[in-house]
């Protein structure tokens, strides 16, 4: 019972979006957040049971820290002359919420455990009603939940390993306009289709290494992929014109039961942190994502009929990492942080659903320690930059709706820490 | 410190509530923008927009419709979905027989005859081959149909026609949730609407040889307020189509009526002056039974039961030729035009030796068009014309002025190398099919042409022409053609008319 309430208020209290490239995201901590995430080398604080469960064990006594980045973005978009007017199009505000939050404790000298629970993947995005990729998505709510228990052990005084199951737990709904016939552009909009579901309880892992030496440390960590198979309701509107009999009686277009299956990609970070002076340190970090799982967007329903595929075709994709920390005072600590984050996603599965692009995201951000207490908070600009379908006059989008995107999100990112 | 967090906060804030993402600048397809008219097509109508040919309705035919050139002309035939009925196709022949159904037409090589097949009626379902598209057919037009039908029928029994199958064969109701023809039409939200509807409702009067309006003509009050309401429904839901319709040309410019015109002359030695039907070789030349001294030819003419005769309809040239039907004999000879009996004798005597059979039966009044039947027709059609052309000003939709073309078809010269004669006198150039009525291969060809000219013209778009010469000579082949009765007379069938 205690576990399902503690569910349902991670659900409330928590809505995701895709900030890393593709629909990952990486702001589970404000300090590492705010060094651009590139703290693989780093044993700050108890977010080291996301970014490397290796470093709990430098993590003296229990330790706690949780926190939120709270996200508004927006995302424009402009559809190709001559078929449609240069009116742009902006996505509806939407505040998403993941949080990170983590407890770790040191067993003994060699031996430490942790808990995290974050939200990796996640995707929310909702246009209006007269947006014109209505038929495409209107909107679009992805949700994961990772309860993470890791446990550290010291190989050597330098030397530490790592490594935990992730529990996994996911809610999709996938909003969109119904054309009919399909298959004999430009169709009809007869009504709307809206799919809902939770995924069973899937399971993944994570394993990591962290090896300090005097100035110079390193990290690696590896997270499994994870597939969901999401179960739900498909819920048909109809609208009540001439053709809602034949819709419903002859094509079967009615609620039913729906379904799809979405895999978080694997993915590695590689990372070097250097303490330049006393005060001033400095990580790069390298991260790999195998994004080729994304291969398509199966959804099926209880009509087969009915069943519709979305070819994503993702391809790996690499992120770069940069993060500068300066003590400004014994408590008070500066950061910065740029990451170069190389889409997966090709411009011919670009849409409404996820327009992606490779991003350049700048942060910035303090940290105050209070002896016990530490407070975290940060800023990150994510600027999506300028990409179309659309190359030297030809429509490239796999399903033709093609446009030129926008995206620019803010990211405020608050934590706290305590030391027990 | 708190100064630091505060202007943090604060600077964060300003960033949110000013910075949003950039507008996105706008590509350009390299596409026209007129060409867009073409993404895809649909049509609905009646048997001309079928595809309709030789008293039948087969997947050869189909793939000579006017739409289905059009579709071929802008690369679209592959996805251009029409009610495709395989061989031997289904005609509408009567067979006399509930549990079968005929053939359309054909030329039979071996003899030049005109033919149709008889196979079991259990099998028609199975020759539309699409039966279970999942979505409306693309060419909706079911042969048979009245203005009023595109409108509002959605079965046989809601037509004006409750044996036209055709219905439940291309609406497909109740499967389709009773959605009428433009309805279907309609939720295909075509980018081009292909629309010729209404000669319908006025050609029963030419096949039926009778005009009467409100039985075999539709009323023109009528015929205006349902146009008007199509066209109304097709402007609201489809707003952003470009719909093109056809205007209705004289019904009586058609081989099935205008062929037998050849039999007519005037008989200045029995004091008649109008020409006159009269009877006529197997060439279809008017017989000369003698001339007299000042060289005037005497004909005889042919026993009709109406009077001031138009037209002699194609049917009953193989009656004629079967049964002697119209041709006098001996006591009409003496009581209808007062021969003297020695005269008549000798007259239907020569007859009988040159192979005629003298019935002594009047032509009956379905098979003929007086002179007031062609004129209502006539002033129908043009009644109807002339709503459709205002109705093209009120909708801003163009017309191809398909009565026009058919008039020029039927000039000496013809149109576009084609001829408006019946097969029989010319095989290699007609445009018309085995029926008389519907066009054939090249006929099409020339029709879709008028079409894409209208289309090109009024949408600044260049879709190539069809080349009418390679569908010509589609019965060249033909020998000595007979006619069987029933083979031409089953396109009356579409049409049922209560006379009574």
């Amino acid at each position: 019972m205690r576990k399902e309430l503690l569910i349902i208020m991670l659900l409330l209290l928590s809505f995701s979006l895709s900030f890393g490239a593709g629909f990952g995201l990486y702001e589970f901590g404000a300090r590492a957040s705010t060094l651009g995430g590139a703290v693989v080398a780093q044993a700050y604080d108890a977010s080291s049971v996301f970014y490397n469960p290796a470093g709990i064990v430098y993590l003296k006594g229990t330790q706690f820290y949780g926190g939120v980045t709270i996200i508004t973005a927006s995302n424009k978009w402009v559809g190709p002359a001559p078929l449609y007017s240069d009116e742009v199009f902006t996505s509806e505000s939407q505040i998403h919420t993941p949080i990170g939050v983590y407890l770790t404790h040191r067993l003994s000298e060699k031996f430490a455990v942790g808990l995290g629970v974050t939200n990796p993947f996640g995707l929310g995005l909702k246009w209006s009603d007269d947006f014109p990729g209505r038929v495409v998505s209107k909107d679009v709510d992805l949700k994961s939940f990772y309860f993470s228990p890791v446990i550290a052990y010291q190989v050597t005084p330098g030397l530490s390993i790592g490594g935990g199951v992730d529990i996994v737990y996911s809610t999709v709904s996938l909003t969109r306009n119904i054309l009919f016939p399909e298959d004999s552009h430009p169709g009809t909009e007869v009504g709307e289709l809206t799919l809902s579901g939770n995924s069973k309880v899937s399971f993944g892992f994570s394993a990591s290494i962290l090896y300090k030496m005097e100035k110079l440390s390193l990290g690696f960590l590896y997270r499994h992929s994870v597939k969901n198979e999401f179960d739900g309701d498909a819920d048909f509107t109809i609208y009540d014109k001439y053709y809602k009999t034949f819709l419903e009686q002859t094509a079967g277009i009615v609620d039913q039961k729906g379904g799809t299956e979405i895999t978080y990609p694997a993915f590695l970070s590689v990372g070097a942190h250097y303490m330049i002076t006393d005060r001033l340190g400095l990580e790069f970090d390298y991260m790999w994502t195998k994004w080729d799982v994304f291969d398509k967007l199966v959804i099926s329903f209880d009509n087969e009929d009915l069943n519709t595929t979305v070819r994503e075709e993702y391809s790996n994709s690499s992120t770069f990492r940069l993060g500068l920390h300066y003590d400004l005072t014994d408590k008070l600590e500066f950061r910065a942080g740029y990451i170069y984050d190389q889409t997966p996603q090709p411009r011919e599965s670009m849409s409404p659903l996820l327009p992606d692009n490779t991003r350049n995201d700048y942060t910035l951000g303090l940290g105050y320690n209070l002896g016990k207490v530490q407070l975290d908070f940060g800023y990150m600009l994510v600027d999506f930059g300028e990409r179309s379908t659309v190359v030297n006059g030809e429509g490239k989008h796999f399903d033709d709706f093609n446009g030129t995107y926008t995206g620019l999100a803010h990211l405020f990112m608050f934590s706290f820490g305590y030391s027990f | 410190m708190k100064k630091v967090v505060a202007f943090l906060l604060l600077l964060g804030i300003l960033i949110f509530l000013g910075c949003e993402a950039n507008a996105p600048s706008q590509a350009s397809l390299n596409i026209v923008k007129n060409q867009l008219v073409l993404r895809k097509i649909a049509a609905v109508g009646n048997s001309l927009t079928a595809g309709f040919q030789s008293s039948g309705l087969m997947k050869e035919f189909q793939k000579h419709s006017y739409p289905y050139y059009i579709a071929q002309q802008i690369g679209k035939a592959d996805e251009f979905q029409m009610p495709w009925v395989e061989a031997p196709g289904v005609g509408t022949t009567d067979t006399d027989d509930p549990t079968t159904v005929s053939t359309p037409l054909y030329l039979d090589p071996a003899t030049g005859e005109i033919k149709y097949d008889v196979y079991p009626a259990s099998n028609v379902l199975g020759l539309l081959s699409n039966l279970n598209l999942p979505r409306p057919y693309d060419d909706l037009a079911v042969p048979g149909a009245k203005l009023k039908d595109v409108l509002e029928a959605t079965d046989p029994a809601s037509s004006s026609n409750p044996d036209n199958s055709f219905y439940s064969f291309i609406l497909r109701n109740p499967t389709f949730g009773n959605m009428t023809m433009v309805e279907q039409a309609i939720l295909l939200n075509p980018s081009l609407l292909l629309l010729w509807a209404g000669n319908n409702d006025v050609l029963g009067a030419a096949l039926y040889g009778t005009a009467i309006i409100g039985v075999t003509i539709t009323p023109k009050d009528e015929f205006q307020a349902d146009f008007t309401t199509l066209l109304q429904q097709i402007r609201s839901e489809l707003p952003h189509t470009a719909v093109v319709m056809a205007n209705i040309p004289y019904v009586t410019d058609i081989p099935y009526v205008n062929t037998l015109d050849m039999i007519f002359r005037p008989i200045e030695r029995l004091g008649i002056t109008s020409p006159v039907p009269v009877v006529f070789d197997a060439n279809l030349q008017p017989v000369v039974f003698d001339v007299d001294t000042l060289g005037r030819p005497l004909y005889l003419p042919l026993l009709t039961a109406e009077t001031n005769v138009a037209h002699v309809l194609l049917p009953a040239l193989s009656a004629y030729k079967d049964t002697g039907l119209g041709v006098p004999d001996s006591a009409a000879m003496v009581t209808v035009f007062g021969f003297p009996p020695a005269l008549a004798a000798q007259l239907q005597a020569g007859m009988v030796a040159a192979g005629l059979t003298p019935s002594g039966t009047p032509i009956p009044g379905d098979m003929t068009l007086t002179v007031d039947e062609s004129a209502t027709i006539k002033q129908a059609v043009d009644d109807f014309n002339s709503i459709i052309a205002s109705l093209s000003q009120q909708f801003q939709v163009p017309i191809v002025d398909d009565n026009a073309i058919l008039s020029q078809l039927n000039s000496a010269g013809g149109y576009e190398g084609l001829s408006g004669y019946y097969v029989l006198l010319d095989p290699q150039n007609t445009a018309f099919s085995l029926d008389g009525v519907h066009p054939n291969n090249a006929g099409y060809a020339m029709l879709a042409n008028e079409f894409i000219k209208v289309i090109n013209q009024n949408f600044g778009l260049s879709i190539p022409a069809v080349n009418v010469e390679q569908y010509k000579g589609q019965y060249a082949g033909a020998g000595k053609i007979h006619l069987a009765l029933k083979a031409v007379e089953q396109v009356k069938k579409l049409f049922p008319v209560n006379l009574n």
